[in-house]
């Protein structure tokens, strides 16, 4: 029970690579394909998405377990605040508003009860993914790649980002996120946990 | 002459081995127990024992602090981090330490051995374990919450057990854990507030009154803690280590009172010897006046070692009182005795009078009752005694000087005979501001003591102020409010700490406790055990339920597997008892917290945020089921310490009044000791007045330090009060009692700027009371025979 915070940590972690899609998926003209090495096709798609506004997204989140008979269908909206909040909001199958900062967490299920904080700046294990998500949302690669090994393949048209937890695999939390997308445009995270859990989120290109 | 001194060494030195070897063979102690009475019954008994043992003394809390950069500037995030990262380190280190029985600094994930038991027992140990949650519709509600849960956000939470624990009885263990834990921050360990301290918490092994043991733990906490910071940034500015709770506080108390008493009895030891230097000239008296005291205070140490087998610290600290008192005896020898060495009449029937005085007041002290007094009474008891025998029969031939010594130290303090004279027209007025002074202080009544536990304690305000921050720190209680619940054996106490529990989770509900830890959230008594097992269904009824709950849901019952199979466990096992969490911190908690004795078994309930002791005891007044005791450490001890000091003042009186009856046998001069009466009635009147003017209030310490003043003063009074009307025998005895009361002024007066307050206190008390009965002596001193007389 005392992993409840590392779990929690790691739910942070898992919605807020679910938001990426959410973060840069207002189109904006993709800037010229270029050659060059992996790092450097990597920094050109990091920027391109950072570039991108984002308020009120549609997302839809699919999660396969074996703890379900069926997927269960989330359907909420993602929001970027500048300089650094992000907003999930879930309005079906269940209502609540989760707020991330760069220092706190906050649960809202707006029943009245008091919200859930979590204070993460200094969260051992969290702060390296943190500090990795926060690179992809201001195009620092060089934080994302601190926290994660990270592979990519395709094109800047149609291209996929592997990234795999540095250091110790954990007992529990993430196997790997894969994101993919259209040039500036993110439009699929999807996250295998160890548990076997699949969480799929899609940004319908709008 | 001097061939028959010889057999008289020669003992001496044989009785100077014997109570070197007693010494050596005794041990020092400084817990404050022992300076408190013996106990009067179990329940007393059991709160000494906490105070000597209890886990409140092995706790050692050790803090990693930055020091800021500018005055208040808080700490990077990288420090930050690299602080935790120490915290982690030495928490690794230490937990390997077999010295320490565990450590904490507050990573739950550390504890993963303590969260796999509580994991595994969880069905016997939540109260939610009853027929109606394990009923079809007890499932069905709890599946449909799980199912709620899951969904959100905090699904990330329960995720990892859902499977396994759907009813989510781990959740509720885990909120009685948290609301009894510090809270953590984000950090994941104890940080402070601003981030710059990180703090681990421990227990030593080592039980709370073995000093060196403790003293050991210490050194190896520390040095882990050094070795962790090795590994700190270079270039970067390491944190400091500071340590709190009472495992450090008693060592450095026990180090402190023995340097101290150490520094200051050299130091008190070159002061006296120069005063003496200056006022007799003869380095022979110095090197010979040295033997009574000497031989006194390691007399006083065998005594009390033989007596007692173990020697407080305070007891030691006071061998400085020796020097002060001891030498007094050799200085009447040197300086009254006639200058062709005739015997003088009467003399020593005097110096024995005068010791017997003192040791009465000593024998005050022996009778109040206090262990650690006791010790004071016995060692100045027995030194003193071997110091005046020692003065008398060793002493006197060597001690002879030449006459020009007399004639000169005779002219320097040609002054004396005139002051004192010219101060006996005082007496009024002093007698006067005595009675204000006594009038004030009785009108006081008992607003005049402070009994409280700290005035005992030997360690530093600001070292007591840091501890109390950490502890809150560390979630650590005050450890100062328990319940003690005993049975017959570990099931009753079990079963009677349950209905006890049941009480205090009104007062909880209630508001008017915070909290409270019991053993029986860890080990419920079997019956409770049985009755949850019985209120876990069959295996094949659990299925088919699980089946029905989940039923038109998303969840499935397949995936529930592990909760059948733990229910299945669960009921089949053999009920917990305290061997579940050997070897954990929970063990250790669990075993510091139920006491097996010869008589049955007793376990301690620690209660959080208890109202002043009069109101918690009203309100568990439904709570005190037969074996249930409450245990307020401050409260009972301030109730200890005042009825001691009641008791201590009557003996006191007896004490003085002793004296008086004793000089009035001897003397048989009514006017005399009506002078002496007057001026150590004065004196201690005037001597309480200006401690209660520099304190406000007064300790145990004072009180007794007050009777080793009846003991001086009346010796200085006695000489004063009977001083004969040869102009050379008046002039010697005044000057021999000012030497005498300079040098016990000089010697207290060191002790006076101790850092330990107990040692600190007792050298003000001293130190003023020998200046103000010097001073009262002479004021009350005989009169001159006039000169035409």
């Amino acid at each position: 029970m005392a992993t409840m915070r590392t779990r929690l940590a790691w739910a942070t972690f898992t919605l807020l690579t679910l938001m990426m899609p959410a973060l840069h998926a207002q189109v904006r003209p993709a800037p010229a394909p270029a050659d060059g090495s992996e790092d450097e096709r990597l920094r050109r798609i990091l920027l391109a998405v950072a570039a991108q506004p984002m308020s009120g997204t549609p997302f839809v989140e699919r999660r396969t377990s074996p703890l379900y008979a069926s997927p269960l269908e989330l359907r909420g909206t993602l929001s970027f605040k500048p300089p650094g909040t992000i907003e999930k909001r879930t309005t079906s199958p269940i209502r609540e508003v989760l707020t991330i900062t760069s220092e706190t967490l906050t649960i809202d299920a707006g029943n009245g009860a008091p919200p859930t904080i979590v204070k993460m700046d200094t969260q051992g294990q969290l702060s390296g993914y943190v500090l990795g998500l926060r690179a992809v949302l201001t195009g620092d690669d060089k934080l994302l790649r601190q926290a994660f090994d990270t592979r990519l393949s395709g094109s800047f048209e149609a291209w996929k980002l592997l990234l795999l937890p540095r250091g110790a695999q954990p007992r529990r939390g993430i196997r790997q996120i894969l994101v993919s997308g259209v040039g500036a445009q993110l439009r699929q995270i999807d996250t295998t946990e160890i548990n076997g859990d699949l969480i799929e989120m899609a940004i319908p290109p709008r | 002459m001097t061939t028959r001194l010889w057999p008289r060494w020669l003992l001496w030195l044989l009785f100077v081995a014997a109570c070197a070897v007693q010494v050596n063979r005794s041990t020092v102690v400084t817990d404050v127990s022992s300076f408190l009475p013996g106990p009067a019954d179990a329940t007393q008994r059991l709160m000494i024992d906490q105070l000597r043992d209890g886990l409140s003394t092995r706790i050692l809390i050790l803090g990693l602090r930055l020091e800021p950069a500018a005055a208040d500037s808080r700490p990077s995030a990288a420090q930050t981090q690299a602080l935790v990262g120490a915290s982690r380190t030495l928490r690794q280190r230490l937990a390997r330490e077999p010295s320490l029985a565990w450590v904490s600094n507050g990573d739950l994930d550390a504890l993963e051995a303590e969260r796999d038991r509580l994991f595994a027992a969880r069905y016997l140990l939540a109260d939610s374990t009853t027929p109606q949650q394990f009923s079809e519709d007890g499932l069905r509600q709890a599946f449909a919450q799980l199912q709620d849960a899951l969904a959100s956000a905090r699904g990330a939470l329960i995720r990892p057990i859902a499977a396994a624990d759907p009813t989510l009885a781990a959740l509720q263990l885990l909120d009685r854990a948290s609301r009894q834990a510090a809270p953590l921050g984000g950090a994941g360990v104890w940080l402070s507030q601003d981030g710059s301290v990180a703090l681990l918490l421990m227990e030593t092994r080592a039980r709370g009154h073995d000093i060196d043991a403790l003293r050991d733990a210490l050194r190896i906490a520390r040095g882990n803690a050094d070795a962790v910071l090795l590994q700190w940034p270079a270039g970067q500015r390491a944190p400091v280590v500071d340590m709190a709770g009472a495992a450090y506080f008693n060592v450095m108390a026990h180090d402190a009172i023995g340097q101290d008493a150490h520094q200051l009895a050299l130091l008190a030891l070159a002061l006296v010897a120069a005063l003496l230097w200056w006022a007799l000239r003869s380095p022979r008296f110095l090197v010979l006046a040295l033997v009574p005291v000497a031989t006194g205070a390691l007399a006083g140490f065998a005594l009390v070692g033989w007596a007692y087998g173990t020697i407080h610290g305070i007891t030691l600290a006071f061998g400085v009182t020796l020097i002060g008192e001891a030498v007094d005896y050799a200085i009447y020898t040197f300086v009254q005795k006639g200058a062709d060495d005739a015997p003088q009449a009467g003399f020593w029937r005097q110096i024995y009078l005068a010791a017997l005085t003192s040791m009465i007041g000593f024998a005050a002290m022996y009778f109040s009752g206090f262990a650690g007094l006791q010790q004071l009474g016995l060692f100045s008891m027995g030194g003193l005694l071997v110091a005046v025998l020692c003065t008398r029969w060793l002493l006197p031939v060597w001690l002879q000087r030449p006459a020009a010594t007399t004639a000169g130290s005779a002219h320097r303090f040609a002054w004396l005979l005139p002051l004192s004279q010219h101060l006996r027209a005082w007496r009024w007025p002093v007698v006067l501001a005595a009675l204000g002074f006594a009038a004030l202080l009785v009108q006081r009544g008992d607003g005049l003591w402070m009994d409280s536990l700290d005035s005992l304690s030997a360690s530093s305000p600001e070292d007591n102020r840091r501890d109390l921050q950490y502890r809150e720190q560390v979630g650590v209680p005050d450890l100062r409010t328990l319940l003690s619940v005993r049975g017959a054996d570990l099931e009753q106490a079990l079963q009677r700490t349950e209905a006890t529990t049941r009480v205090l989770d009104g007062l909880v509900a209630r508001g008017l406790l915070r909290g409270y830890d019991s053993p029986t959230d860890l080990l419920p008594s079997q019956a409770v055990q049985r009755a949850r097992q019985a209120a876990l269904p069959s295996d094949e009824v659990l299925r088919s339920r699980v089946a029905e709950a989940t039923r038109g849901g998303r969840l499935q019952a397949q995936a529930f597997e592990p909760f059948l199979a733990d229910v299945a466990t669960t009921r089949a096992r053999v009920p917990l008892g305290p061997d579940h969490y050997a070897g954990t911190v929970l063990g250790a908690w669990l075993s510091a917290q139920t006491m097996q004795s010869a008589d049955g078994v007793t376990v301690l309930v620690l209660l959080r945020g208890a109202p002043p002791a009069r109101e918690t005891r009203a309100l568990l007044q439904p709570a005190m089921l037969p074996g249930v005791g409450l245990i307020d450490l401050q409260g009972d001890v301030e109730q200890l310490v005042a009825q001691y000091r009641q008791r201590a003042m009557q003996t006191a009186l007896v004490g003085t009044l002793c004296i008086f009856v004793v000089l009035m046998v001897q003397l048989r001069r009514p006017r005399a000791v009506l002078s002496m009466v007057a001026a150590i009635s004065t004196t201690l009147a005037i001597t309480c007045g200006a401690l209660w003017l520099l304190h406000g209030q007064l300790t145990v310490f004072h009180l007794v330090s007050l009777l080793l003043v009846v003991g001086v003063v009346s010796n200085y009074t006695l000489f004063f009060a009977t001083l004969s009307s040869e102009p050379g025998a008046r002039q010697r005895a005044s000057l021999s009692v000012l030497l005498a009361a300079s040098s016990t002024f000089i010697a207290f007066a060191t002790l006076a700027f101790s850092s330990t307050p107990v040692l600190a206190m007792i050298g003000q008390t001293v130190s003023i009371g020998a200046a103000v009965g010097l001073a009262g002596s002479m004021v009350f001193s005989a009169e001159a025979p006039s000169p035409g007389a």
